[in-house]
């Protein structure tokens, strides 16, 4: 496991100001911007589309915003619309999202520090068969969830859109070799010949140990769950119970009795992104995506 | 009513059933019809404007409480899950249906009868209504509404080019080149690939009959000469360029339509409820004519879209279920609250001639006749002799298949042909008994 | 979202996955075996840490997969009267729907399609963000922090709006890139758009993936090429990239099981253009058979295919690769 060993080492600082500056490396350095002005100019372009009203929308310059207040109407439209409902999806987003990456961090954590830790019979059988699970789809699943569930009358609700997306054999897999290089056994050892129950020394010494790969398989789960279209939109049926994603969506292809509503889904749009990107950009520190490459530092 | 049905079918709606669970009906002991104490019912609708229908129906019955709940899409997705759902029983105990899905629901045992609860409805509606949600002798709701096809134009435009309102479909061709001719930017109208049921009604109108029924023998005949007249008429219309080939309700044909870019739209009834979003900044321009005829003088229209409400088989109060659906659906003061919120043409006859009728919807204030034309249109409306148990397969042959031929410009008999067997097999495969003719 | 590189779910396994789950898992251990089998009976925390992820797996993988199968042997057969609402029953269908997807040569299409999509999609993904990596970590290049912030920004943004945002870029009205005169949704052309959007949202996550192992590369290495006169360009194309050799690897298999799940983007994009059907993708036909067509037996069987398939190309594309890092390494 030399490779994860590897892998655990912190990242290497980036690159901080050289000791003596020199001429720009012209050639990276423009073909970095035309990345990023391909990344970025979509942004950009719904930031501008949402100052316009739905008229303006088809009118004038795509890249060109208007003043006339169309920014401040579509924001009032969206957050209007059929009695404030988007707050509701917003509201709804962040159960799914939050508490689903919260709590599949929890149950991965704690499987994973299981089979790391700890011997017992059928456990190399288990790891084996969750290895193998993370080659299987998840999201192929979605609709073989929604049959059987909706066979029991489960569908519909929250639990229907959290419990399918909480264990996550990848994340297992991750913790797993995560506590096995960074939760000393001496440590445990120690601990155990003090006394320590060994629920203790999960809480106390494991648990914080692994707190790394728990960051980051929090944040892998909430972005999963976040993108995850397909399982909330086979499993619910009822618009209050939608996240973002299916709502916006809803709102965009069939809006009960009303035709599309282009402006307030593009004010939607820039509403969800938002939070999201200065969540991301902020917790990047903290987001280890070298444990994800780690694995192949053989 | 509205687009929904249209595009529903082709366009995957977002999931949608509203499956409510009726709450109330937990805490009685359960499946008597009559029982005591308040009733509380779900109710899955998806028109704009029904919650004022459903209040008024609630402050008149305190014992019979209706929780109407939106689903934020609609169509064969909405009846899929209410197809799957109903084993485990939390299907709502009143649901929004087209006409077209009656038959699935029923085969598969999600609706039930309601002959009991609403009696003899055969005065009050025409035959045509009542075929949609009658069969075998049984009927599944009360209609609610009847939406027949006319043609809506940019009388402006028109105006400026000299034209008027096609009044026979050879006319509508010349009027379609000679927009095209003027500018060859402008269209006179859109073939949608997404409304299977906007296609469905141009058939009905030339005669077709995609399924009939005897026995317990089906005769499916989707490819049938008259449908064949109607896509090669389009096909026609289409190779020329004639005709835009956006679907209805892209972005870019509501900005087509917003912006004179097409002048024209063969619609239905309910068209002026969707107008208002579609195309804003166009109103008053628009002017609604009687859809053009196969051979002149010929007033026979299709429809497109309508809906009925039924009664759930998971319902455990049918009785209280039939009972709204009927004041709803049939009764003078339901009636007016449709048409003053739902701006529906009522399908029952006796409130065809309502006053409130006699204004015309907010869209169309220019033209004050506006709901003597769709009486007119209603009169004359010819629809299948019954739609089949799996309209749902055929409406998403149509939108994969006529969307591929406008894609490739290939005729649209081809497309045609593969909705056909399509259906054909699908139905053969499920046990029905199929004859082609 | 299922674009490449996959969104929506947890990423698929790094190379080596396999190889530790062949190889004994537990063989670097340090405890002697002895003090194993005393932890063994002194404890019941293992079994209780481990005991909500097996339910939930159980339930919600193992359950639901069993039940896929189960359906996709079956079928609806109605009963009698005209609608069959008299008594209808589900059946034992054999390998009925099995040969109906075999035979059915939109199954194979849909297929097609998806790969097309990745054909366009994957390379594009793997090279660009190879690229931008290796421009991030070029020598004296400006703008670093802010090209990674942007690259990386779409990835906080959901498959579906991405696919809303991306739609009206294309569509002529609304069209900042010319949509007006070039068919975003011709024939040919919306492949290439399809894939544009999911390469969008993938892009940055890769190329961190990427530039996070490049990083942690030995720097010595890269100096002692310089001492010898390389150019940045030769060290970069020389001793860089085959040095990447297994993280691409990775991110190759992780933009492919990625790609086989596409379905957010054409399913967005649906309904504004003609040039995409209910059944596209595999996915999408998976969708339409259970909540279209009304047939969930058909769609558990093109389900299970599916998942086979999936299961065995990336099985391959691992082994495949594994031997061609290897001896690029070598």
């Amino acid at each position: 496991m030399t490779a994860v060993a590897t892998a655990l080492r912190p990242a290497p600082p980036a690159r901080r100001a050289p000791a003596h500056r020199s001429r720009t490396n012209l050639i990276p350095t423009v073909i970095l911007l035309v990345g990023a002005l391909y990344c970025v100019l979509p942004v950009v372009w719904i930031l501008i589309a949402s100052t316009k009203t739905n008229g303006e929308l088809f009118s004038t310059p795509p890249f060109e915003p208007t003043f006339h207040g169309g920014f401040v109407t579509n924001m009032r439209a969206l957050f209007t619309y059929d009695n404030g409902i988007f707050y509701r999806w917003a509201i709804n987003s962040v159960i799914y999202a939050v508490g689903g990456a919260a709590l599949s961090t929890i149950v991965c954590g704690a499987a994973g520090y299981a089979l790391g830790k700890y011997r017992f019979p059928g456990s190399v059988v288990l790891f084996r068969l969750i290895v193998a699970a993370v080659l299987l789809p998840q999201i192929m699943l979605a609709i073989p969830q929604f049959l059987l569930l909706a066979k029991f009358g489960m569908t519909n609700n929250y639990a229907a859109v959290l419990l399918p997306q909480l264990v996550s054999p990848f994340a297992i897999y991750l913790c797993k070799i995560y506590a096995e290089a960074s939760v000393n056994d001496e440590v445990i050892e120690a601990a155990r010949v003090d006394g320590a129950t060994e629920w203790r020394i999960f809480l106390s010494i494991g648990a914080r140990l692994l707190s790394p790969a728990l960051v980051t398989v929090f944040l892998l789960q909430f972005i999963g769950i976040w993108n995850n279209f397909l399982l909330p939109y086979v499993m619910l049926n009822r618009d209050q119970l939608f996240p973002l994603t299916e709502g916006l969506y809803g709102l965009l292809i069939i809006t009960g009795g009303q035709a599309a509503q282009y402006s307030i889904v593009i004010a939607g749009v820039l509403v969800s992104i938002v939070p999201l990107a200065i969540l991301f950009l902020s917790l990047q520190r903290y987001w280890r995506v070298d444990l994800i490459s780690g694995g192949v530092k053989a | 009513m509205r687009k929904t049905h249209a595009r529903t079918a082709a366009v995957l709606g977002l999931a949608v059933t509203a499956a409510v669970p009726s709450v109330a009906g937990c805490s009685s002991s359960g499946s008597s019809p009559a029982s005591s104490g308040p009733v509380t019912l779900a109710f899955v609708n998806w028109d704009g404007g029904m919650q004022a229908v459903v209040d008024q129906w609630n402050k008149e019955n305190p014992n019979i409480q209706v929780k109407l709940s939106k689903p934020a899409g609609t169509g064969y997705t909405l009846y899929n899950k209410l197809i799957t759902n109903n084993a485990a029983g939390t299907n709502p105990d009143v649901t929004e249906v087209e006409y077209q899905a009656l038959p699935a629901l029923i085969s598969n045992k999600v609706i039930v009868p309601v002959d009991q609860y609403v009696g003899d409805l055969s005065g009050q509606f025409s035959k045509a209504s009542l075929a949609q949600v009658q069969f075998e002798g049984k009927t599944y709701g009360v209609p609610q509404n009847i939406c027949p096809m006319v043609f809506f134009y940019r009388k402006d435009i028109f105006d400026q080019l000299g034209l008027t309102a096609p009044t026979t479909w050879a006319q509508y061709a010349q009027d379609a080149a000679a927009v095209h001719a003027h500018n060859p930017k402008q269209y006179i109208g859109n073939f949608s690939a997404v409304d299977s049921g906007w296609f469905a009604g141009l058939a009905q109108q030339a005669g077709a009959n995609w399924w009939t029924a005897s026995g317990t023998t089906w005769n499916v005949g989707i490819d049938d000469a008259a449908t064949q007249k109607v896509a090669d008429y389009w096909s026609n219309l289409i190779q020329q360029g004639l005709v835009s080939p956006e679907p209805n309700w892209s972005p870019q044909w509501s900005t087509d339509m917003d912006n004179g870019t097409i002048i024209g739209w063969v619609s239905a009834q309910w068209a002026p409820n969707q107008l208002p979003s579609i195309a804003k900044d166009t109103a008053g321009k628009w002017v609604a004519a009687a859809l053009p005829a196969w051979t002149a003088g010929d007033s026979t229209v299709g429809i497109w879209g309508g809906e009925t409400e039924a009664v759930t088989s998971n319902s455990k109060h049918p009785a209280e279920a039939a009972k709204f659906v009927k004041w709803m659906n049939s009764s003078a003061e339901g009636v007016k609250l449709l048409i003053q919120n739902v701006d529906v043409f009522p399908a029952s006859l006796a409130n065809q001639s309502q006053d409130a009728l006699k204004t015309p919807p907010p869209f169309m204030s220019d033209q004050p006749d506006y709901n003597t034309l769709m009486a007119q249109a209603a009169q004359n409306v010819r629809t299948f002799q019954i739609w089949g148990p799996n309209a749902n397969v055929t409406f998403d042959a149509y939108s994969n298949d006529f969307a591929a031929a406008l894609q490739n410009k290939s005729p649209l008999s081809g497309a045609l042909t593969q909705m056909q067997q399509a259906t054909v097999s699908d139905m053969r495969q499920r046990g029905f008994n199929v004859t082609t003719s | 979202m299922s674009a490449i590189g996959d969104r929506s779910g947890t990423p698929p396994p790094p190379q080596t996955l396999l190889d530790s789950a062949s190889v004994q898992p537990v063989s670097d251990s340090p405890e002697p075996p002895a003090r194993v089998r005393r932890r063994r009976h002194r404890s019941l925390l293992p079994l209780f840490l481990l005991a909500p992820a097996v339910l939930l797996f159980l339930l919600f993988t193992v359950a639901p997969g069993g039940y896929a199968i189960y359906l996709s042997f079956m079928r609806m057969k109605v009963g009698g009267g005209l609608l069959g609402d008299q008594n209808p029953t589900q059946v034992f269908a054999g390998l009925q729907n099995y040969h109906a997807a075999f035979a059915d040569s939109e199954f194979w299409h849909s297929i097609l399609r998806m790969l097309f999509v990745a054909v366009i999609g994957v390379p594009a993904t793997i090279v660009f963000s190879t690229l931008f990596a290796l421009c991030l970590d070029a020598k004296r290049a400006r703008l670093v922090g802010f090209a990674r912030l942007a690259i990386f920004l779409p990835y906080a943004v959901p498959g579906v709006v991405a696919t809303l945002l991306w739609g009206f870029i294309y569509l002529p009205a609304t069209s900042p890139i010319g949509g007006a005169t070039f068919d975003y949704f011709g024939s040919r052309s919306v492949f290439f758009s399809v894939a544009n959007v999911a390469v969008w949202g993938v892009l940055g996550f890769n190329m961190v993936v990427v530039y996070t192992s490049l990083r942690g590369l030995p720097r010595e290495l890269f100096e002692a090429a310089e001492i010898d006169g390389a150019s940045e360009l030769q060290i970069a194309l020389r001793v860089k990239l085959p040095l990447l050799a297994p993280t691409l690897t990775l991110v190759t298999v992780f933009s492919l099981i990625g790609a086989l799940q596409l379905f957010n983007e054409p399913n967005t994009l649906k309904p504004i253009t003609n040039a995409i059907s209910s059944t596209w993708v595999p996915l999408m036909r998976v969708y339409t058979d259970a909540f279209v067509t009304n047939d969930i037996y058909k769609g558990a069987a093109a389900s299970f295919l599916l998942i086979v398939l999936t299961v065995t190309a990336t099985v391959l594309a691992n082994a495949v690769l594994r031997r061609i890092s290897r001896r690029s390494e070598r």
